[in-house]
């Protein structure tokens, strides 16, 4: 389990389902996430399947609940991890639209970053992003990621091709903005 | 087979191993492509007999061949991004003395033509590290464009380095190098 200042990260469970299910079929949660097609019960039951079993070397999806009330609000993952040149993408979704725009995206993105540069040892962590999403493009610029270059023409969507922002935080650049991890003493 | 002006584009075969096996396990040219981890011929092999079935979308391996016939490289399509109408492009040109000689800017030319003009591809795009001068100047002949820079995105040789990634639309293509030429058929 990781914990945040708002919400804390913990493995995804068989329980999860019907909510996942609900969040990746309402097109107002997905339009600017990569998820084009309709989603079954059957392929939500395969992808819980694979994201709680899945050996952390080939990346770690998790789910972000709030600290306040363990309500299940979205997930967050590593993907595409690359061991030698010690990098991974993120991805992630605020399912619950109640709880958009309250810093929990942020927190939530801060704290797995902690955890990917303080004990998994990567040293560069990547997104892409549509150029017009603002509200994201905001958060991850307040986690530490900048602009690395613009995709163009590499999505398509709602009858156009879109752009999409290329966006890249390094091990050295977290730290100088959100310090090294304090160690406490033992008492 | 897709033509080229000094290279014939054609579907790799299982007699490609030895050429194959001989690039992957020398460093200088797998510098800017892999890793370098050794490979074996039976690894080889086992490649060679899957890229041998996949000539069509979404993955398309084909074999760089000199007008004389001789095997000189690589030349692949990944077009899984069906919907957006998108490719990434991989090329090696594993015979050393066949380097710089304008080899490689041929079977991409040829391949982005097929690529445009029958896969009706939008968009292909590949990553080149940022420090593998002779690649980037070739693209650029090609027409692609750098769209971004990924920072200290490989290690290799005991540091980061850079990765480029780099773009050419199907308009831009056919602005420099002509619109499709319709011969009449006899």
């Amino acid at each position: 389990m990781l914990i945040g200042k708002l919400v804390r990260l913990r493995r995804f469970e068989k329980e999860d389902l019907e909510r996942v299910l609900g969040w990746i079929n309402d097109r107002e949660v997905t339009r600017f996430l990569a998820a084009r097609y309709p989603f079954s019960r059957a392929q939500e039951e395969d992808w819980i399947d694979r994201v709680s079993k899945q050996p952390p070397s080939e990346g770690l999806v998790l789910a972000i609940e709030l600290l306040a009330d363990s309500r299940h609000i979205g997930s967050i993952g590593l993907h595409d991890v690359h061991w030698e040149d010690c990098h991974a993408s993120l991805g992630i979704m605020i399912g619950e639209k109640d709880c958009w725009g309250q810093g929990y995206g942020s927190d939530a993105i801060v704290t797995l970053l902690r955890f990917a540069f303080d004990e998994m040892n990567l040293h560069r962590v990547t997104l892409d992003v549509l150029t017009d999403n603002d509200r994201a493009i905001a958060s991850y610029r307040k986690c530490g990621f900048v602009s690395e270059g613009t995709l163009r023409q590499a999505y398509y969507q709602e009858g156009r091709y879109r752009d999409l922002l290329t966006m890249g935080v390094l091990a050295g650049e977290f730290r100088a903005l959100h310090g090294v991890r304090q160690v406490k003493a033992a008492s | 087979m897709l033509a080229g002006k000094l290279v014939r584009l054609r579907a790799v075969q299982g007699s490609d191993c030895e050429g194959g096996w001989r690039w992957l396990n020398d460093r200088e040219v797998t510098l800017h492509y892999s890793r370098g981890y050794p490979v074996s011929r039976a690894e080889q092999q086992v490649w060679l007999d899957e890229a041998s079935r996949q000539t069509s979308p979404p993955a398309i391996v084909l074999a760089i061949d000199t007008l004389e016939g001789r095997h000189i490289g690589i030349i692949n399509l990944d077009g899984s991004d069906r919907e957006n109408r998108s490719a990434e492009l991989g090329i090696m040109i594993g015979e050393k003395d066949c380097w710089r000689r304008g080899y490689g800017t041929d079977a991409i030319i040829t391949l982005l033509r097929f690529a445009f003009d029958e896969i009706n591809l939008n968009r292909v795009w590949l990553d080149v590290n940022a420090e593998n001068g002779r690649a980037i100047a070739c693209y650029r002949k090609c027409g692609f464009v750098e769209e971004a820079r990924f920072r200290q995105h490989r290690y290799k040789l005991g540091r980061y380095s850079d990765t480029l990634i780099m773009g050419i639309l199907a308009a831009e293509y056919r602005a420099l190098h002509g619109a499709a030429l319709t011969k009449e058929l006899p």
